[in-house]
C-alpha cells in the first residue's frame, strides 16, 4: 500500500481499497454504533459459548479449529446455520469440540435477522429461569463470543443482521462478557485498509483532496472519502475515471481480469508456478498485465498479526524511493517500470482525450 | 558546518544558558566554534533556541490508533478530527518545534503494526513502551513460588527485545484481563478472580524487576481505577506499591479524583502533588484536559467500558485483545461548562502548578485521551501566564472553578522550567543522552521561536526546526519531510534457558510461535531507520 500511496500522490489518483459487502456492514456499523469485539487467542481461551453464524467459517478457515479451539475443555458452541445445506449437523465437517457439547440451530436463512432480535429480547430480561435453548445459555455464559466469516453476511439484509449482533453484545455486555469476532480470510485487504488508514486518514476509498493540496500540509489531510463514493463498487463508477489501475496485493491465483482496468499490477503466478514477465502495450491495446514481487519471494516482507488480523508488510523507505532507477530492489524495479509506463500512457490518454473502459 | 547566530540560548543544561550566542552544527551534533567561518549562517537575532520538544507519551501508532482513524473518517466532521495520518502527525509535531515522540502502548502482538506506523511519521524520533502486566501466562505466575525475580525479568526482558521497546507500560494491572472475566472493578488489593494477583503485586514486582533490569525509564503506569471519583485512594496506593523502586505514574490527573464535594467528585491534586513532592522515587506525565471533541484509546478496557456511557458520538469500541490487553476507543467531546471535564482541566493544572520539581513532571495531554497534542502551546501560555490562566478560570463550569486551587497559586512557569518539563526532563527519564540538550556533541535537533505576544503564539509555530542536523523548517516554512530519524529501543539481556521453559506457556495462549514475535533486526531495517540503544543505569537496583 506504500507503493500505491506513493503513486497515486504522485498522479493525484483516487484509491479505492476494494471492500466486500461484509466487510463494509462492519466497518459501518462500527462507525455508527460501536463494536464490542474480541480476537482468537481471547476466544479460545476465554469462551465458555461461541455462537458460530453460518458455515464459512468451516469450510474458508479449516485451521481455526486445530490452532485455536482444540485446547480448551467445557466449550460450547453453538451453530447456526440455514438448511440448504448438504451436511447435517453431524457431519464429519462440522467440527466437534472436546469437552464442552456442540448444539446446532438450523433456521432458514430469511428468518435468522427476526430470530436474532428476538434473542435480543430475551437476554435485555436477563432471565434465566424462565429462558431456554441459545438464550439460557448466553446467559449462563460469562464470556460468549459470536462469530462469522465476513463473506457468509454480505446480502444487503445482513447489515441489519450485523447490527443486531452487536445489540446483542452490548447488552448481554451489561452483565458479562459478550463479543463479536468477524473473521476475514482476505488478509491482502485487511493489510490495504490499515495502511491507507494511517498514510490517508481514509479506510477504503481515499480521494485527493484537490483544492488543497498544496496548501494542507500544515495541517489536514491531503486525501478525503467523500460519502457518495461507499456503499458503491467500484465498478459502478469506474467510467469516471481516465484511467484505471488494478493492483492485486494477495498472492493467489485467482485473477482480476474480471474487473475492467487499463493495467493490472498483480501476483499473478503462471501454472507452472514462474512469475510472468513484465510486459507493456500502448493503452488503446488489451489492458497491461505486469507482476508485483511477492512478499517473501520476491522481496523482503513480513506477515504479522495486527487489530484485524494478518498484516502484510514491505519496506516503506525503498517502496518510497521507488520512482529513482538507480534502485535496484526488485520491488523498486518494478514499480519504476510501472510508472514509467503508466507516464507514457497518461501522455498518450491526454493526447488522445477519454479512455472508456 | 552551520552556524546558528545570536539566538538566546535556552538550555538549563548549557554553560550559556539565558545567554545570546551561537551554536555551531558539524554533521548531526552540536559542536565547539571552528577554527574557521562556517559554509552556512542562520542569523537568529535574540530569538529563543530551545532543544527539540520530546513528548513522553502520545498515542500515535498501533492498532487502536488506527481504529480512531476508522472511527473519526466517518463519524467527525473534519475540523474534529484529531487522530490525523501519520505524515500530517510529523509534520504537525515538526510546526511546534518536537523531534521526538513516544508512543506509550505498544501491544506484543502488534509491534509491527506499531513500529511501521511510526516509521512512517516523518521529522520524528521515536520509540515505544511495551505493554505488560495483563498476560495471560504471566498473571497467574506472579503469585507462584516459579516466577522468580529472575523469571519475571527475563520474561520482561524479552518481551522488550521482542517487540523493540524502550520501555514497559503496565495498564491497569491485572485489571484489563480481570475483565475478561467479568470483574468490573479491580482496587489495589483485590484478588484478580481468576488468577488471585492483585495490581498491587503486579506493580510492585514489575517496577522491582525493571529496576534490577537496569532500565533507564522506570514502570510506566496507568494506575487503576482511571477516571473513578475517589481513586485519589488507590493512586496513592499504586506508588506505595513499589516499595521505594522507581515509579513513572503517567496521565497522572486521570487518577486524582477525591469522592467528596457538591457533585461527589473533586480534585485530589494537593494530595497527590505532596505525596510527589515527598517521594523523589515517583515521577509523572500529567494528561492535561484539553476542551473541545477528542476521541480516547487505550488498552484498559474495563475503564473504557465505563466510559462507554459518556461516549460522543455514541460509538464506543470494546476490544479483548490476544489474552495480553485489550482495547478500547471511546470518544469524548470535552465541554467547559460540564462540572467533570472543568474538574479535570483545573486538576491538571493544579498538578503542574503543585509539583515543585520539574524534572519529575512532564507535560502531555495523553495525546489524543484529554486533547490533541496541537493543545501544547496554549497549555504553555495556561502554565506561564497567570492571567491568562485566571481569564481561563471564568469560562468553565462556576463549581469547578470555585472549588479550584487555581486562584491562589501564583506560580508562573519560568522558560527554564518550560524548557525542562518538555525537553530535558523528559530525554533524562528515557535515558537520552544526547536529546533534550543544546550542548556539544549532543544530537543536533531545536527549535527557534522568535518572541512574539503571548507564549501560546510564541510557542505554536517555530521559526526554525532542525531533526539531527537538517533543516526541517526554515523561515516559518516547511523545507524538508524527510531528515535522518532514529528509532530508539533498550535491549536488556535474558536468560535463554529460562525463557524457553516458559515458552510454551505463552505459545499456548496466544496459539501462535513466539517467534512471530520477535522483530529482527533485517525487519527493522526494512522500515529505513537506525536503531539507536538507550543507556542503561549504570549500576543495577536503583532504589530511591
Amino acid at each position: 500500500m506504500r507503493c500505491v500511496v506513493k503513486l497515486a500522490e504522485a498522479w493525484r489518483a483516487t484509491i479505492v481499497v476494494p471492500q466486500s459487502s461484509g466487510n463494509r456492514y462492519v466497518s459501518n456499523i462500527t462507525c455508527n454504533d460501536g463494536w464490542f469485539g474480541t480476537t482468537l487467542a481471547d476466544a479460545a481461551e476465554h469462551s465458555q459459548l461461541v455462537i458460530a453464524i453460518g458455515s464459512n467459517w468451516i469450510h474458508q478457515l479449516p485451521r481455526l479449529k486445530d490452532r485455536f479451539f482444540s485446547q480448551r475443555q467445557n466449550q460450547i458452541w453453538w451453530q447456526i446455520r440455514g438448511p440448504d445445506l448438504t451436511d447435517p449437523p453431524s457431519s464429519p465437517d462440522l467440527p466437534s469440540f472436546p469437552g464442552g457439547g456442540n448444539h446446532c440451530s438450523v433456521w432458514p436463512r430469511d428468518t435468522w435477522y427476526a430470530r436474532i432480535c428476538e434473542l435480543v429480547q430475551q437476554i435485555a430480561r436477563n432471565d434465566v429461569a424462565n429462558s431456554d435453548g441459545l438464550a439460557k445459555h448466553i446467559l449462563q455464559s460469562n464470556y460468549t463470543t459470536i462469530i462469522w466469516e465476513k463473506s457468509e453476511l454480505a446480502e444487503s439484509q445482513d447489515e441489519f443482521l450485523i447490527y443486531q449482533l452487536n445489540q446483542l453484545a452490548k447488552v448481554r455486555s451489561q452483565h458479562a462478557r459478550c463479543s463479536l469476532l468477524a473473521l476475514d480470510s482476505d488478509v491482502g485487504s485487511v493489510t490495504a485498509s490499515a495502511v491507507l488508514l494511517w498514510l490517508t486518514g481514509c479506510s477504503d476509498v481515499a480521494v485527493p483532496n484537490q483544492s488543497n493540496w498544496s496548501q494542507s500540509k500544515w495541517s489536514q489531510s491531503n486525501w478525503i472519502s467523500p460519502a457518495y463514493y461507499h456503499n458503491y463498487e467500484i465498478d459502478d463508477w469506474t467510467a469516471e475515471f481516465d484511467f484505471v489501475v488494478r493492483i492485486n496485493t494477495t498472492a493467489s491465483r485467482k485473477s482480476a481480469t474480471a474487473i475492467p482496468a487499463h493495467l493490472h499490477l498483480d501476483h499473478f503466478v503462471s501454472d507452472s508456478g514462474m512469475p510472468l514477465q513484465l510486459q507493456s502495450t500502448s493503452p488503446n491495446a488489451e489492458p497491461v498485465r505486469m507482476r508485483v514481487g511477492v512478499a517473501g519471494i520476491d522481496h523482503d516482507a513480513i506477515l504479522f498479526r495486527g487489530d484485524h488480523g494478518l498484516t502484510c508488510f514491505s519496506p516503506a523507505e525503498r517502496v518510497a524511493s521507488s520512482l529513482r532507477p538507480e534502485d535496484h530492489s526488485a520491488v523498486d524495479a518494478v514499480v519504476f517500470s510501472a510508472a514509467q509506463v503508466l507516464q507514457e500512457m497518461q501522455l498518450l490518454i491526454k493526447d488522445q482525450g477519454k479512455v472508456d473502459l | 558546518m552551520i552556524e546558528l547566530r545570536n539566538g538566546r540560548i535556552c538550555d538549563p543544561t548549557h554553560p550559556l544558558n539565558g545567554q545570546i550566542a551561537s551554536l555551531f552544527i558539524q554533521g548531526d551534533r552540536f559542536a565547539s566554534s571552528p577554527a574557521k567561518p562556517c559554509e552556512k549562517v542562520i542569523q537568529l537575532d535574540g530569538s529563543l533556541v530551545l532543544a527539540g520538544g520530546i513528548d513522553i507519551h502520545t498515542h500515535i501508532g498501533g492498532g487502536k490508533v488506527n481504529l480512531a482513524r476508522l472511527l473519526m473518517s466517518k463519524t467527525l466532521a473534519r475540523q474534529d478530527k484529531v487522530v490525523w495520518p501519520t505524515t500530517q502527525t510529523g509534520l504537525m509535531y515538526a510546526k511546534m518545534g518536537y523531534t521526538a515522540c513516544f508512543e506509550p502502548a505498544m501491544l506484543l502482538s502488534s509491534a509491527r503494526h506499531t513500529h511501521a506506523e511510526l516509521a512512517d511519521t516523518p521529522a520524528l524520533d521515536h520509540g515505544a513502551y511495551v505493554v505488560l502486566g495483563n498476560e495471560d501466562w504471566l498473571l497467574p505466575a506472579l503469585n507462584d513460588v516459579r516466577c522468580e525475580d529472575q523469571v519475571l525479568e527475563t520474561l520482561i526482558a524479552w518481551s522488550m527485545r521482542a517487540s523493540r521497546a524502550i520501555a514497559v507500560k503496565s495498564v491497569n494491572p491485572a485489571g484489563i484481563s480481570a475483565f475478561k472475566f467479568n470483574q468490573r472493578k479491580l482496587d489495589v488489593d483485590l484478588p484478580h478472580s481468576q488468577y488471585g494477583v492483585s495490581p498491587r503485586t503486579v506493580i510492585r514486582r514489575l517496577a522491582g524487576a525493571i529496576d534490577n533490569i537496569g532500565l533507564a525509564h522506570p514502570l510506566h503506569l496507568h494506575a487503576s481505577n482511571l477516571g473513578m471519583p475517589g481513586n485519589i485512594d488507590s493512586t496513592i496506593a499504586s506508588l506505595e506499591a513499589v516499595e521505594g523502586h522507581r515509579l513513572h505514574l503517567t496521565h497522572a490527573q486521570f487518577h486524582c479524583y477525591t469522592n467528596t464535594g457538591k457533585l461527589g467528585m473533586g480534585s485530589g491534586a494537593e494530595r497527590l502533588a505532596r505525596y510527589i513532592n515527598e517521594h523523589p522515587n515517583i515521577t509523572l506525565d500529567v494528561g492535561q484536559i484539553h476542551f473541545g471533541q477528542t476521541i480516547t484509546i487505550s488498552a484498559d478496557t474495563m475503564a473504557q467500558y465505563r466510559n462507554a456511557q459518556h461516549a460522543n458520538p455514541n460509538t464506543p469500541l470494546i476490544i479483548d485483545h490476544e489474552c495480553l490487553a485489550g482495547c478500547g476507543v471511546v470518544p469524548i467531546n470535552y465541554q467547559d461548562k460540564h462540572y467533570v471535564h472543568s474538574l479535570q482541566w483545573t486538576i491538571g493544572l493544579e498538578l503542574m502548578l503543585l509539583v515543585e520539581d520539574p524534572w519529575r513532571i512532564f507535560l502531555t495531554t495523553d495525546h489524543p485521551n484529554g486533547g490533541p497534542f496541537t493543545a501544547y502551546p496554549h497549555l504553555m501560555r495556561l502554565l506561564m501566564d497567570k492571567a491568562f490562566r485566571l481569564s481561563m478560570l471564568e469560562r468553565i463550569h462556576p463549581l469547578a472553578a470555585a472549588n479550584s486551587l487555581l486562584r491562589e497559586l501564583d506560580r508562573e512557569y519560568t522558560l527554564d522550567e518550560m524548557v525542562i518539563v518538555t525537553r530535558a526532563a523528559p530525554a533524562r527519564i528515557l535515558g537520552l543522552h544526547d536529546l533534550g540538550t543544546l550542548r556539544d556533541g549532543a544530537q543536533a535537533s531545536l527549535a527557534v521561536y522568535p518572541q512574539r505576544d503571548d507564549w501560546e503564539t510564541t510557542f505554536g509555530q517555530a521559526a526554525y526546526v532542525m531533526k539531527s542536523g537538517q533543516i526541517v523548517v526554515e523561515n516559518n516554512k516547511l523545507q524538508n519531510l524527510e531528515p535522518s530519524r532514529q528509532r530508539w529501543i533498550a535491549e536488556p539481556n535474558f536468560d535463554q534457558l529460562i525463557f524457553r521453559y516458559w515458552q510454551s506457556s505463552i505459545e499456548q495462549k496466544l496459539r501462535i510461535p513466539v517467534q512471530q514475535l520477535e522483530i529482527g533486526n533485517e525487519e527493522l531495517d526494512l522500515l529505513g531507520l537506525d536503531s539507536q540503544k538507550v543507556n542503561r543505569l549504570p549500576e543495577r537496583s536503583h532504589h530511591a
